[in-house]
């Protein structure tokens, strides 16, 4: 008997391999080697692992390939992804190191689990097969579930784990029937596949042969599906209460990560299978994006915990970032890739200030808690409002840039109501945005919040900081990065 | 023999019985339930997709699909237990410090 087995390559998935043998690997050293009440080693071996997996990436540079019967591609937009996952990965992890033990909730198991995940989110940058990016979607979403619930047992985070679980399961019903549909009507799971299908459908068309209904009915399911990961409107109930019930550092990681790896995937999904069915799922996807801006900006307003204002904002955010999916052009792809770093680098940096005035058995969430920051410790209070800056889209911010790029790629599209839409909506955010900094420079302090500055964390906020600026002034250093991407995408 | 309509058919029905009770119910572990049929009205889907066009893709996707509920429910059993050992309670709106 002869089994043929297809050509593979390993090399294509050298990345997902280390990153997933090094969490592997974390789990057992962490279980026998490392003794309770010093899990940071765990943490610092979790940094090394995340640094063979860059590594990794260096050797794969350039190259354009798939492997496994066309189920995993490695090419530069793949590879710019997986800079951006482990950026995010390493800033959590750092700004993690002194807040779990603060908090009293310091378990080895942390730092595998962000390994877990961040190697969801490589899986989801690479894979071409509905399969794939049903176990990445899958994988990311069971380790945020346990993640969420870290702080236990404290009850806001028990509470915003079952919530995240019980809807993050429910959209995962729906993304398996919709892949169902997706099959029944094209006899693939493949992204190509599905794609050659389509084209045959679209030249043999004819009024006797109906349209692909199943097709549609399925795609609008995943699309719900991914909703519900990226937060997109009226799919996002969840987030403000599980960002605020979330340990600070997964929220941070969540509101990243999640985002930016469920995105990815979205992007192989239409780029790939879905180019001649546009006029279908275009207009549903700028709506949502639409609604998205409106009400994550309106919602942020109106709150008082800061934690909770960044879940609103963050909920803002990711309508601008669809924005970049919606354009369907070349810039559009390098204006989600920019606005995913400027985005990431600025958020991490914010949660990183709320970590910093955080204290065990209370939280420095509340507006007042930031009132006179700027008196008690100006580098701080400086750091924060550049963040806000950023977020609120002002020059000269990194988070200026991507808003500028994404609402340039829109425009291009046609989509003008859309930009206009994302620019009031900008002008909204500024007012809460601005408020933070108000406090912090011009209010006396309400009550002394001690600030717990380490070494690790300063220089994180510092990183960041410089970071968002440096992209703000000097955008190419990125953009020569994701052009390539986006012709690797065949965009 | 039964067409592979029929099949499709009752996966619908199924599916929109889990999506009714996730939507209605309060208890969690009701819920868990529900999202489980319809994981399984998929699976059934999937099968009869699989079976009609002797396709093996759909079949390699349920035993995927089998396996990650079951680590989905894993995990959300374990909470419900925390949750019910600080709150003694089950129903999902009894559990909402959370709001705003």
């Amino acid at each position: 008997m002869n089994i043929a087995f297809p050509d593979i390559n390993m090399l294509v998935i050298l990345p997902l391999i280390v990153i997933f043998g090094s969490a592997l690997a974390l789990l057992l050293i962490d279980l026998f080697f490392i003794p309770a009440g010093n899990k940071k080693i765990t943490g610092y071996l979790a940094l090394a692992g995340l640094l063979f997996t860059g590594l990794a990436g260096v050797p794969l540079w350039g190259m354009e390939e798939s492997s496994f019967s066309g189920m995993v591609v490695v090419d530069t937009f793949a590879l710019t992804l997986n800079v951006i996952f482990i950026i995010i990965a390493a800033i959590t992890i750092i700004i993690s190191l002194d807040y779990l033990p603060r908090q009293g909730i310091e378990q080895g198991e942390f730092y595998p689990l962000i390994l877990f995940a961040t190697g969801s989110f490589v899986l989801l940058a690479q894979s071409t097969n509905l399969i794939l990016i049903f176990l990445g979607i899958e994988l990311l979403s069971i380790t945020l579930y346990v993640l969420t619930g870290f702080a236990y047992p404290r009850l806001s985070s028990e509470e915003a784990a079952m919530k995240y679980l019980l809807l993050g399961a429910f959209a995962a019903g729906f993304f398996v029937y919709g892949i169902a549909l997706i099959y029944g009507e094209t006899m693939t799971v493949d992204l190509n596949q599905i794609r050659l299908y389509l084209t045959e459908l679209e030249s043999s068309s004819t009024a006797a042969v109906p349209g692909p209904t199943l097709l549609l009915i399925g795609g609008a399911l995943v699309l719900i599906a991914f909703s519900f990961k990226i937060a997109l409107v009226p799919f996002h109930m969840w987030t403000p209460d599980v960002y605020e019930g979330a340990p600070t550092p997964v929220t941070a990681f969540m509101s990243v990560g999640t985002k930016g790896a469920a995105l990815a995937a979205l992007i192989r999904i239409v780029t790939i299978a879905l180019p001649t069915v546009q006029d279908a799922w275009v207009p549903v996807l700028a709506v949502l994006a639409a609604a998205t801006m409106i009400v994550g900006n309106v919602g942020a307003v109106a709150q008082t915990n800061v934690k909770r204002m960044l879940a609103y904002s963050s909920v803002g955010h990711a309508g601008y970032i669809v924005l970049g999916v919606v354009a369907m052009s070349a810039h559009g792809i390098e204006a989600f890739l920019f606005y995913l770093l400027a985005y990431s680098l600025t958020n991490l940096g914010a949660f990183a200030v709320i970590i910093v005035l955080e204290q065990r058995g209370e939280s420095a969430w509340s507006l007042d808690d930031f009132s006179g920051l700027g008196q008690r410790q100006p580098m701080l209070a400086v750091a924060m409002a550049l963040f806000m800056l950023s977020l609120a889209g002002v020059p000269p911010t990194a988070g200026y840039l991507g808003k500028f790029f994404v609402f340039a790629a829109a425009w291009e599209s046609g989509l003008g109501w859309l930009v206009l839409i994302g620019v009031i909506t900008s002008a909204i955010a500024i007012f809460f945005y601005l408020r933070i900094i108000v406090r912090m420079f011009m209010h006396e302090p309400v009550r002394d919040v001690q600030p717990a500055l380490h070494r690790s964390i300063t220089w994180t906020i510092a990183v960041a900081a410089g970071a968002v600026l440096l992209f703000g002034f000097m955008p190419n250093l990125f953009i020569d990065l994701a052009q390539r991407s986006v012709i690797a995408l065949g965009g | 023999m039964v067409p592979t309509d029929y099949y499709v058919l009752l996966s619908a029905a199924l599916f929109t019985i889990g999506v009714l009770g996730v939507l209605l119910r309060r208890n969690a572990i009701v819920l868990f339930m529900s999202v489980e049929l319809m994981l399984n009205a998929a699976n059934l889907a999937l099968v009869a997709f699989a079976y009609r066009h002797a396709n093996i893709d759909g079949q390699v996707l349920v035993f995927f699909v089998i396996s990650v509920a079951a680590a989905e429910v894993a995990v959300g059993l374990a909470l419900l237990v925390t949750i019910f050992r600080t709150r003694s309670t089950t129903d999902v709106d009894e559990v909402s410090t959370l709001r705003g």
